[in-house]
């Protein structure tokens, strides 16, 4: 890291001495900045335009001093202060009051699909967000999504180093065809957020509804995120650098019972069920006193290969300056993510924990050419690398949570290698820590130009823009493994007391697996831009043209097709038009095209229209309610489409030969029964679907943006109606008489209605000398299914139609049988033999039987469809601190898997602590019938085990996503090194979370828990500007 | 820069978990030497091979190599020690006798030594043991001939019992006939298959007399021109073989006890034969007495009850029973006795109602329950798929007599255990089958343990 810094300054030397040329006469400029008052400002900063260096601050006076020549002017800029230049002429003294900047809703910049607009002109759906509110120790800047943008439901699955981004979608799922991920626009250029840094972000907006992304025609469908990174600013030279460590804990970690516990239930779970039990009372003191540790073990096995915390490490650094002519903005960033895997370093010579690490640095240069014509230069890159033991994740994962704490020992005890098998079966230990080590490391590079032409000459308010890029990205992974044999002894030892062994797993010496795919993205775009005023008639208008393809090299050796680019073309183009800041309408519109349907079926045209009329600033608001900055009401509709499809060419037929010989019912046999004589028939493979073309979603918007006492109140409210028609689908309910041999057709079929709302406010008041802000934003969303592919059911509830999207599906539970005569009084269960004690169903359909026909939609879905965050900042002369409360609902999900139903595969599975801890049914002490647990069984339990209202959990939870206090260190004491801002902080996240699952961290979504915990982290920095 | 923040990064963190910040308890790894051992009480006060035997203590320490026990002089393995308790097992040729406990200090020298007043009672009890059978680590074994301790075998599937020398005679199927000299402990190989040209030697009989030991060998033929039985003599160490009978592919052969009279079986359509002299041959012919189980080929083997009265016939999961014709000195047409025919299963019943899995070898052992019955011979056999050694009485009765102990949690009911017959013993593929009457010691051979087994009083 030391080094990139200096190798980084070096760099920065090498500039300053190129432009700090000057042969003028020097003079020495002196002189006292005040605000409105005559109070001197210390800290400002005072810099001679167009030179480089860092200027000089003003003294606790508010004094300064600088050399320079005559005939420049002096910058001089202090936050919350509008920035003033003077010219030096012949008074070498130059007071300057400065004014107090005031911010305000009407000039808040919104960056939109075409480029930066002012928000009171916006008459579309948008959400921006301040990007220094976006806080995460992590490398993924999706982590701070959730509850901080309105619009964004998001969920993270797993902490596990470099895989630990989040999901996200803007306004929640709306299909089941295709693709549900919004478009990810970086500068402009289809890019991923995970590896991009978050000092490097200068804007960030969502764009959300049609009238805001029409212009990405069949691309916007599930809304877009727009991304522009940092530029230079001329003026003096920034330096930021931010260093922080975190440690990081778990949220939840699992919690299972112990061995004699363990033992003690097995047997239960035996005699429970009129099965002998495993363990005498002999075999469970031994567990219990520990005297046999070969056979009779007791470990904790995640308590034994989970760390209690691992280290993050995070630095960057960043330049900008410039002048006139050009700009510059240069950051690196590093960031060293610990694996919570407990593995013993020493032993290998080499590291097999869960680590990432990432490089990132980011070049951007805006050069002058003439002067109305501007060239930006950037380029980005970025290295991750990810290290992981070489036990795959999932293996890991089965083994930790399978691998019961008396079934083996970790190492016999001479020496032998414990395993009850390969793969997930094999021992943690060995998992973790001896089976080698995976490398995964990603390559990115991203480069564009722009052009920007200033065309005035030719009409004023004409201007063109020139895009051109190209990213590659590279993976590569080598899987370096081995393992030692592995060995399993005996239940009981031989007559002499010694242990007998069976070898489970030969040995493995050390293999090596690689492999490598890249992509390459290209873009091309070229953009007329329009405005002028007329009047009080604002009009403007934008054309663009825009071209891309992408190619990737992702293992499909010959095929062909797969070889192909991917491409798309697009004609796009808006029309404005506003009316004294009062009335806005906006028209856009996509022409679309893609390679990937039939000819006829390649271009489509997706408009958009929206208005917005701004009450705030009629006459009779302005009058009687001055206070009311903004009060602006907005309407769109309009077309989007999604073509995120993973079938190439569908409207091509594919066929293949059915090999005779295997089953002589295909293709051709010309023997007799009994004596075939084969021949290879042809067959559909792929039947054409030649009408195919991606879905349309038709959104409606109704929005309110509004804006009080100088912004002091703020806030926007949309509620959003789309609907999601043409969804791809394979028709699977094509009869047989057609003859396809399941190569079915597929159709733009389905129809999805989502519905929902979005809002944020903020509130700002001072109260004192104690600044407050409060924030909330929240997004929900709920969608039905119209239409999908699906046959005729007599119960309408077992339809897909008529309820969301990926909807909780089970049967309902009444509790548990009472005792045999309720069973003889119930109705017939048809999923295996059942006892009192066992999950008794209710009987939807009246049948007098439960079978699959009494299965129904309940809860919701596993993904959340609301989710909300509020959170409040204060600040103090130089102490600020803020909170982030984030919360999730209206999503549940089943819990399953071996360790929520006990034994229900033998031995293999941990039994959570909770199942000892609660009301559970145990034969003869508590037949409770609404226990929280069935009677235990051995060996699964087709009954009891099956999804259900029982098994269904809620996800809604609450959480303290992040909690920061930071202190900035007094101008006065720190300008005497050169420093114009220095921030010490702490911050914590995820450190208390409120659910009424608690098994595992609710958010993870997953129904078993079998997954790297979620982060509780606490971090440690600073933050210096120079 | 960075180290400043380390180091605050570190303070904050102990300040975060200074509740949580216990010292690690000391665990007392070993004995407190400033403490006096303690050695109180042994339990349980008597018991057989293989007992968990526990001493009862304060200050024992917990290294195993440190301590040593023994029960009249006979050593114990000690396998756990946890400061208050000592867990060891039994071994075999334990006698009873004084109980005494050495705890042995750093330096190797006692520190405390113990005898308790009160002797150990050792009990004898019917247990499941290994005699010999060398497998690797690995689980591989090879034919090997030698002591006890170094002899191993390949595919033991059919045993012999042989009183006169107490030894065995074990068929390796397809491969060789081993000698078991269980007085000399020593293995030696006596016939191999390529030897008299046999294709696929199966299994072996001894005459009445236990003079001569009779081959049966799978040639493959459905022709009379190649042998099908061979024999050995006592006279020549079993060691040459001479052929007995030319015939199509056999599996099992039988003499009659009384008779004398040879039956044996092909897998033509299940039959079994009655060899006799022809004359015109001047030699042995044979003649199909019937087929068992239809007109279905397969393999069965032949075990004829010590009295000569009836024969059962074993194939798959079933045991078919024939009476002997005493006045035409032949086996009649079968009837199924226990198991039923293609049918598979672990049942203890009745006769027909019972299921097996795969049925190859058993022996009549005499029940002295039944004395003065028309019958007294229970039929041991092995039930190879099913990991256990049945037992049939003569009324039809099937019961589990040995195997499928130690129940574990993973469901196994195969394994390599020795012990107690239903409650720790464990085989995995027990075929050959032999009985010691005299010693009243059955001998059991397992096709995967690559062992022989014994099941006898300790």
């Amino acid at each position: 890291m030391k080094k990139y810094i200096i190798i980084l300054l070096w760099v920065c030397g090498c500039f300053c001495q190129v432009f700090g040329q000057n042969d003028a006469v020097p003079v020495t400029v002196r002189g006292r900045v005040v605000d409105k008052n005559n109070e001197p400002i210390p800290g400002v900063s005072v810099v001679v335009k167009d030179q480089p260096g860092l200027g000089v601050p003003t003294d606790t006076e508010g004094k300064y001093t600088i050399k320079t020549n005559k005939y420049r002017w002096l910058v001089f800029s202090f936050v919350g202060f509008e920035t003033r230049e003077v010219l030096i002429k012949d008074d070498l003294v130059i007071n300057v009051v400065m004014k107090e900047s005031k911010s305000s809703a009407l000039n808040e910049i919104v960056v939109t699909a075409t480029g930066p607009q002012k928000k009171v002109t916006v008459t579309g759906a948008v959400s921006t967000i301040d990007v220094s509110t976006l806080k995460t120790p992590s490398s993924s800047i999706t982590n701070a999504l959730a509850g901080n943008v309105a619009g964004v439901l998001a969920l993270q699955r797993s902490g596990q180093p470099g895989s630990n981004s989040s999901e996200f979608w803007v306004r929640g799922i709306s299909t089941f065809g295709a693709g549900t991920a919004a478009l990810v626009l970086v500068d402009g250029f289809e890019r991923s957020l995970n590896e991009i840094n978050i000092e490097d972000i200068q804007s960030f907006s969502v764009l959300k509804d049609a009238s805001a992304t029409a212009i990405y025609g069949s691309r916007g469908a599930n809304g877009v995120i727009l991304i522009n990174t940092k530029r230079g600013k001329d003026g003096r030279v920034a330096i930021n650098g931010k260093v922080e460590t975190s440690y990081n804990t778990r949220t939840f970690t699992p919690e299972f019972v112990g061995g004699p516990k363990y033992a003690q239930l097995m047997n239960e779970a035996r005699s429970t069920r009129n099965q002998t039990s495993f363990y005498s009372d002999d075999d469970l003191a031994l567990i219990r006193d520990g005297l046999d540790p070969d056979l009779f073990p007791d470990i904790n096995w995640m308590k034994m290969f989970l760390k209690d915390g691992a280290t993050t490490k995070r630095g960057s650094l960043n330049f900008d300056g410039g002048g006139a002519t050009a700009r510059y903005f240069v950051s690196g960033s590093y960031i060293d993510e610990g694996g919570m895997y407990n593995v013993d370093d020493a032993l290998n010579g080499y590291n097999s924990n869960a680590n990432y690490k990432r490089w990132n640095y980011r070049t951007n240069v805006d050069m002058n050419l003439t002067k109305s014509t501007v060239v930006r230069v950037g380029v980005a890159g970025s290295l991750g690398k990810q290290n992981l033991p070489g036990g795959t994740y999932d293996e890991i994962w089965y083994s930790l949570m399978g691998q019961n704490p008396i079934s083996i020992p970790i190492k016999y005890s001479d020496g032998k290698v414990a395993s009850r098998g390969g793969a997930g079966r094999n021992n943690p230990w060995t998992l973790i820590t001896q089976q080698g080590y995976i490398e995964n490391w990603e390559n990115k590079i991203q480069t564009n130009v722009t052009l920007e032409q200033n065309l005035d000459f030719v009409a004023k308010g004409l201007r063109f823009l020139g895009r051109y890029g190209y990213d590659t990205n590279n993976r590569n992974n080598i899987r370096r493994m081995k393992w030692p044999e592995g060995w399993e002894a005996e239940r009981l030892r031989d007559s002499n007391g010694n242990l007998i062994f069976q070898r489970r797993i030969t040995e493995q010496l050390l293999t090596q697996t690689s492999s490598a795919d890249g992509e390459r993205l290209e873009f091309l775009q070229g953009e007329m831009h329009y405005a002028t005023n007329i009047g009080n008639h604002n009009l403007g208008g934008v054309l663009q043209y825009t071209q891309e393809k992408r190619v990737n090299t992702t293992n499909f050796g010959g095929d062909l097709i797969q070889g192909i680019d991917r491409r798309n073309q697009r004609f796009a183009g808006r029309a404005t038009y506003g009316y004294k800041s009062r009335y806005f309408v906006d028209f856009s519109f996509g022409y679309n095209g893609s390679e990937n349907f039939a000819r006829g079926h390649q271009f489509d045209f997706f408009p958009a229209v929206s208005g917005a009329w701004n009450i705030g600033e009629e006459s009779f608001i302005k009058e009687n309610l001055s206070w009311m900055n903004m009060f602006k009401l907005r309407y769109s509709y309009g077309k989007v489409g999604n073509d995120y499809m993973p079938t190439r060419f569908p409207y091509l037929a594919s066929f293949k030969t059915y090999n005779a010989t295997g089953d002589p019912n295909k293709g051709y046999n010309w023997g007799d029964i009994e004596s075939n004589f084969g021949f290879p028939g042809l067959t559909y493979e792929n039947i054409a679907s030649n009408t195919v073309t991606w879905e349309v979603a038709t959104k409606h918007n109704l929005g309110l943006d509004i804006s009080f006492f100088n912004d002091k109140i703020g806030g926007a409210l949309d509620y959003f109606h789309e609907q999601r028609d043409g969804i791809y689908m394979t028709r699977n309910f094509v009869p047989a008489s057609v003859g396809l041999q399941a190569a079915n057709p597929r159709a733009n079929v389905g129809s999805v209605l989502s519905k929902g709302f979005d809002g944020q406010i903020k509130l700002a008041q001072k109260v004192g000398n104690v600044n407050f802000t409060m924030r909330g934003t929240l997004t929900y969303s709920k969608n039905e299914i119209l239409e999908a592919d699906e046959q005729f059911s007599n119960y309408q509830y077992n339809t897909q139609a008529g309820f969301r999207v990926n909807q909780n599906r089970g049967l309902i539970a009444l509790g548990l049988f009472r005792d045999y005569e309720d069973i003889r009084d119930s109705p017939i269960q048809t999923y295996g033999a059942v006892m009192p004690g066992d999950i008794k169903y209710k009987d939807i359909n009246g049948d007098g039987k439960i079978d699959d026909n009494d299965i129904l939609p309940i809860g919701a879905t596993a993904y959340p469809n609301l989710v909300y965050g509020f959170a409040l900042v204060t600040q103090w002369k130089g102490f600020d601190f803020n909170v982030h409360f984030q919360g999730a609902g209206k999503s549940s999900f089943f819990i399953d898997g071996y360790t929520v139903y006990p034994f229900s595969q033998g031995d293999w599975g941990n039994i959570l602590t909770d199942f000892d801890q609660s009301n559970r049914w145990v034969l003869g002490q508590n037949e409770d019938v609404n226990a929280a647990y069935p009677r235990l069984s051995y060996g699964g339990n087709t009954n009891n085990y099956r999804p259900s209202s029982y098994w269904l959990r809620e996800s809604t939870y609450l959480r303290l996503k992040t909690i920061e206090a930071g202190y900035t260190l007094p101008k006065s004491l720190i300008n005497k090194f050169h420093i114009n801002n220095f921030r010490l902080f702490f911050m914590g996240t995820n450190l208390l979370t409120f659910s009424k699952f608690k098994l595992w961290d609710p958010e993870m979504n997953s129904s078993n828990g079998q997954a790297y915990p979620l982060a509780k982290t606490f971090t440690l920095g600073l933050t210096a500007t120079l | 820069m960075n180290h400043f923040t380390k180091h605050l990064f570190h303070l904050l963190i102990c300040l975060l978990f200074l509740s949580g910040c216990k010292e690690d308890e000391v665990k007392n790894n070993g004995r407190d030497p400033s403490q006096p051992v303690v050695i109180n009480d042994f339990s349980p006060k008597e018991g057989a091979v293989r007992t968990r035997f526990y001493i009862y203590g304060k200050n024992l320490g917990n290294d195993i190599s440190k301590i040593k026990v023994s029960i009249g002089g006979r050593e114990l393995s000690v396998i756990g020690a946890s400061g208050d308790k000592i867990y060891c097992v039994i071994p075999r040729q334990t006698s009873s006798g004084e109980v005494k406990v050495v705890v042995n200090g750093d330096d190797g020298r006692p520190v405390a030594e113990h005898i308790f007043t009160e002797q150990f009672n050792y009990e004898t009890r019917t247990t499941v043991g290994t005699l010999v059978g060398k497998v690797d680590v690995y689980g591989n074994s090879a034919v090997v001939n030698g002591t006890f301790d170094e002899a191993g075998f390949n595919d033991p599937t059919w045993m012999l019992f042989e009183p006169n020398t107490n030894s065995l005679f074990v068929v390796e199927r397809g491969q060789l006939v081993r000698k078991v000299d269980i007085n000399e402990k020593q293995v030696s190989t006596l016939i191999t298959n390529g030897q008299a040209s046999f294709k696929s030697l199966q299994t072996a009989t001894m005459s009445f007399d236990n003079d001569t030991l009779f081959i049966v060998d799978d040639n493959g033929q459905n022709n009379k021109n190649f042998v099908a039985i061979a024999y050995t003599l006592r006279t020549e160490n079993f060691r040459r073989v001479h052929p007995y009978l030319y015939d199509r592919t056999s599996y099992a052969c039988a003499h009659h006890p009384i008779d004398h009279v040879m039956f044996f079986n092909t897998w033509w359509g299940g039959g079994v034969m009655k060899a006799f002299y022809d004359p015109v041959l001047g030699g042995l012919n044979s003649r199909e007495l019937f087929r068992v189980g239809g007109n279905n080929d397969m393999k069965t083997t032949i075990h004829f009850h010590p009295t000569g009265k009836y024969a059962y016939f074993l194939e798959g999961g079933c045991v078919y029973k024939s009476t002997y014709n005493w006045t035409a000195k032949e086996l009649t047409s079968p009837i199924v006795f226990a198991g039923q025919p293609g049918v598979y299963g672990d049942i203890d019943a009745i006769g027909t109602s019972a299921r097996f899995s795969f049925l190859y070898q058993g022996v009549f052992v005499k029940n002295p329950a039944y004395a003065g019955q028309e019958d007294e011979y229970d039929f041991y056999l092995c039930d190879v798929n099913n990991h256990s050694v049945r037992v049939i009485s003569p009324t039809g009765e099937v019961s589990t007599y040995a195997g499928k102990g130690s129940p574990s949690s993973d469901g196994k009911k195969e394994g390599y255990i020795d012990g107690d017959l239903r409650k720790e013993a464990r085989f995995n593929q027990p075929s050959g089958i032999a009985y010691d009457a005299g010693r009243q010691i059955l001998y059991i051979s397992e096709k995967v343990n690559r062992r022989i087994r014994t099941i006898s009083v300790e």
